[in-house]
């Protein structure tokens, strides 16, 4: 059973660094830029909500690439990957992640590649928003995700 | 050279809308840090003493530390620094939230706003682009609506910080909101800006934060977040807040309660962290950048008349409207620190002018009429929250009120002044520093007033593990971590203040070097190895958080020269009236006991507490701080003959006394010091000639006062 990245965004309370050391990675410094996993910040209402692929089920960022730049492996860690030569772009990826996961970073489209099996963003996490763990995300709880961002828009505007 | 340690500085003059951008070298890195010490130092070359604190000439510094912008845990914290139209004083107020992170990755380490907008503007920080926007449509707002309309404007992606109603109204402690409910506290520097007319600054950065040693930076992080890990007092943050505190300060029956008359009030445990989560009335709130500990909380009054919603409440707002003021009604209470926050208003000062009406009135010095209709008595929470939108309006008794209790007092007169619970015109922070006495010396020798935010010597109480085994270093044994102990006191205070001051200067958060004890001095000077490439010994580090010390000082010093260190009368002369501490005092005695050896610690001069010219040579200050010698005291001799000689200080030879002066003091002053009224027209000797009010004296000066003498 593969491992995987669950959020619980109840325990986020937005201190961003997770964002931080995944852009270090890139970067090899601190950035808003450069990161795969960013948080979505209601201030007003203290709700944040990390953003990031989730390796789904339904993935259809494959199905939404023009150039086939997009692959989803059954097993592996992570199962969803760009290939960057091939990427134009185009951001349709973006469009249709229901959970936001996809960042267009320097023309390419940019996914949580879990760090190849040792998550930065989970070491940074000590409240225990962010999860490794070994039980995989159920279905329900990456449903539950996808809801929640869709329906951040309207608390983040207040 | 190194560049990560150079200061890019922006300084805003809001008079004539410009903007000079200025570099400070890396040797002011070595020296300062930057953060709190740098703000020192550029408020004392940047002003002469003396400028009215509402005044264009008062400078409004927003520095901060060269770890913010990097995952340093807690490493988010903003110091803006003032003279405040409170105290006279020098003051520093800290704040977390996310603005600091923001101006860092905009590429600033500082902004000074100078000068005195006409209208009422608002400053864009757009990385490097500065702006000037009309602010007419926001000026009235409340911060949070203020900080809506900015989003909604400008984008969610920025970081706001802005004055409300009580910073318009120049309330002597009105506060400055940021990141929607962080406040930077105490002193009235939302005053400050408000006579700026500055109703706002909205920052946005896209530049990176660069380190010397990411590799080494991150593992040191990770051993850092290790010991957060297994920290109680970090959890306990994390699940309770703040008020996780007052449960324990009442059951110790230390709590300040009516004004500090009493010390434990039953059903105080219904405005503490336990029961406010339990309730469903607090959750978790928005953590400051890079900060794991996330102490700061949420809460909410669903329905009722108290019903609204707001960050926080913290501990002392908590223990300073409530239980202060007998109000054990949490959902009063959480409507007060609603309106505060909205307001812009210092909750703990808010809540020290409330109480000093409350027993004014109670005492028979003032009408209870003085409310306008209002039930001026205590545990009202009714009240609490329509005093508190007084205040901020200056409506009613609100405008006294909105003085503070120093200025409130002087113009009520009779005995008000003795339960004005104040020293340098700050309202003292919820500590009973009568049964604590390592917050009673650091409470005196605070720059800004008695307040916590100065050392907060926690350890003393030796309630957690780290605390005790940082009592037993300083003094090799941890017996002395007893708060009713004075022995040892000045050693544990001097650790904490030169910890916090390096804290403060380098952008991180006093909880994680004091208060949980998790980041010591070892570790930062690791860390600042890693994230600036520079390389401090331990003693380097210690005396760059001392030199700040010393500037905070020597600014307070050149203001008023006859400063003493003290604490608000009633804690001096009042002993607490019941409970396991019925009795303890800080009787003058006690308290000049552990003056004077924290002033030996310091190299201070004795019984005054005024920084010496060898300290200041040792520390390298005489030759780096532009004017520094206006601090140093010296000394006039006074003469008082024949009826004058009644107002001798107490102590003090009338035939000749010391009298120290700073470079603008004229015997004016020294009649004003001493109280000779002027209808006496005495005749003054200045050296032997024929003087008059308005000279200027010097050191060395005689000064010779007799009465009209007539000839015969």
């Amino acid at each position: 059973m593969s491992k995987t990245l669950g959020i619980d965004w109840r325990k986020c309370i937005g201190c961003g660094s997770c964002a931080d050391v995944c852009s270090a990675r890139i970067l090899g410094s601190y950035s808003n830029d450069g990161s795969r996993i960013r948080i979505l910040r209601s201030e007003l209402h203290a709700i944040f909500l990390p953003i990031l692929c989730l390796q789904c089920e339904e993935h259809p960022c494959v199905a939404s690439c023009p150039v086939g730049a997009i692959q989803f492996a059954e097993e592996g860690c992570p199962r969803v990957s760009v290939l960057e030569a091939v990427c134009v772009g185009c951001g349709s990826c973006a469009e249709v992640c229901p959970h936001r996961g996809v960042v267009i970073f320097r023309g390419k489209a940019m996914m949580c590649d879990l760090c190849s099996g040792n998550p930065a963003c989970v070491q940074m996490c000590y409240s225990g928003a962010l999860q490794w763990s070994e039980s995989g995300a159920p279905i329900a709880h990456v449903r539950q995700h996808a809801e929640q961002v869709a329906g951040f828009g309207r608390v983040a505007d207040e | 050279m190194n560049r990560l340690a150079e200061f890019r500085i922006a300084y805003v003059d809001l008079s004539r809308r410009l903007v000079n951008v200025k570099t400070m070298s890396s040797k002011d890195f070595g020296l300062y840090l930057g953060g709190r010490g740098l703000g020192a130092k550029i408020l004392y070359e940047g002003q002469a003493g003396g400028v009215d604190p509402l005044g264009p000439e008062n400078q409004l510094i927003f520095s901060t530390g060269k770890l913010v912008g990097t995952p340093v845990p807690t490493a988010g914290q903003l110091t803006v620094t003032s003279k405040s139209p409170a105290t006279g004083l020098y003051f520093k107020s800290n704040v977390g939230g996310g603005w600091a992170k923001a101006l860092r990755r905009a590429g600033w380490d500082l902004v000074v706003f100078t000068g005195q907008a006409p209208e009422a503007v608002y400053v864009t920080i757009d990385d490097s682009t500065i702006s000037f926007h009309d602010a007419t449509q926001l000026w009235g707002k409340t911060t949070r609506e203020a900080t809506i309309a900015l989003h909604r404007d400008l984008g969610h992606d920025w970081e706001v910080a802005a004055i409300g109603p009580a910073g318009e109204n120049l309330v002597r402690y009105a506060n400055i909101m940021v990141s929607t409910y962080h406040a930077a506290g105490r002193g009235g520097l939302g005053a400050v800006m408000g006579a700026k007319r500055l109703k706002a600054i909205a920052v946005r950065g896209s530049c990176a934060t660069a380190v010397a040693d990411e590799t080494g930076l991150r593992q040191l992080v990770t051993s850092v977040l290790k010991r957060i890990g297994s920290s109680g007092k970090a959890r306990l943050l994390l699940d309770y807040g703040t008020p996780s505190t007052l449960e324990l300060v009442n059951e110790r029956s230390s709590l300040p309660v009516r004004n500090f008359q009493q010390n434990h009030l039953a059903g105080a445990n219904r405005l503490g962290g336990s029961y406010l989560v339990e309730k469903g009335y607090m959750r978790s709130g928005s953590a400051c950048s890079a900060c794991p500990i996330g102490c700061h909380k949420f809460s909410e009054v669903k329905t009722g008349r108290f019903a609204g919603y707001s960050g926080g409440p913290e501990y002392e707002t908590l223990a300073g409207l409530g239980a202060g003021c007998g109000v054990t009604d949490a959902e009063a209470v959480l409507k007060g620190n609603e309106l505060c926050n909205d307001y812009g208003l210092d909750s703990i000062s808010a809540g020290g002018a409330i109480q000093w009406l409350l027993e004014s009135v109670e005492r028979g010095v003032l009408p209870i009429s003085i409310g306008g209709g209002l039930d001026l008595r205590w545990g009202d929470g009714d009240t609490l929250v329509a005093l508190i939108d007084r205040i901020a309006h200056r409506e009613g008794v609100g405008d006294l009120l909105a003085e503070g209790t120093l200025r409130a007092a002087q113009r009520v007169g009779g005995d008000s002044w003795k339960w004005a619970v104040q020293a340098n015109g700050l309202e003292q922070s919820r500590v009973d520093t009568r049964c604590s006495k390592a917050y009673a010396l650091a409470f005196a020798v605070n720059p800004r007033g008695p307040d916590h935010l100065h050392a907060q010597p926690m350890a003393e109480y030796g309630y957690f593990a780290e605390a005790r085994r940082l009592v037993e270093e300083l003094l090799g044994s941890d017996r002395y971590a007893d708060p009713v102990l004075t022995e040892g006191k000045p050693e544990i205070v001097r650790w904490h203040e030169d910890v916090f001051a390096i804290t403060d200067s380098l952008g991180i958060c006093s909880f994680a070097t004091t208060t949980c004890y998790i980041i010591d001095v070892p570790m930062l000077k690791d860390i600042v190895a890693a994230a600036v490439g520079w390389t401090f010994t331990e003693k380097e580090l210690l005396d760059a958080g001392r030199r700040t010390l010393v500037l905070e000082r020597c600014f307070n010093f050149r203001e008023d020269p006859g400063r003493r260190d003290v604490l608000p009368w009633r804690l001096m002369n009042e002993p607490i009236s019941e409970g396991p501490y019925r009795g303890q005092m800080n009787s003058a005695a006690e308290l000049e006991e552990m003056l004077e050896r924290y002033y030996e610690l310091h190299g201070l001069e004795p019984r005054t507490g005024r920084p010496t010219r060898d300290l200041l040579l040792s520390l390298g200050l005489l030759e780096d701080v532009v004017g520094i010698e206006a601090s140093l005291w010296e000394e006039v001799e006074v003469k008082l003959f024949f009826a004058m000689a009644a107002y001798a200080p107490l102590g003090q030879d009338s035939a000749s006394f010391k009298l120290p002066i700073c470079s603008r003091t004229t015997i004016g002053d020294i009649l004003e010091r001493l109280r000779i009224p002027e209808e006496l027209s005495s005749v003054i000797l200045l050296n032997g000639r024929g003087s008059s009010a308005d000279q200027r004296v010097t050191a060395g000066d005689v000064v010779a006062i007799m009465p009209p003498v007539g000839g015969g």
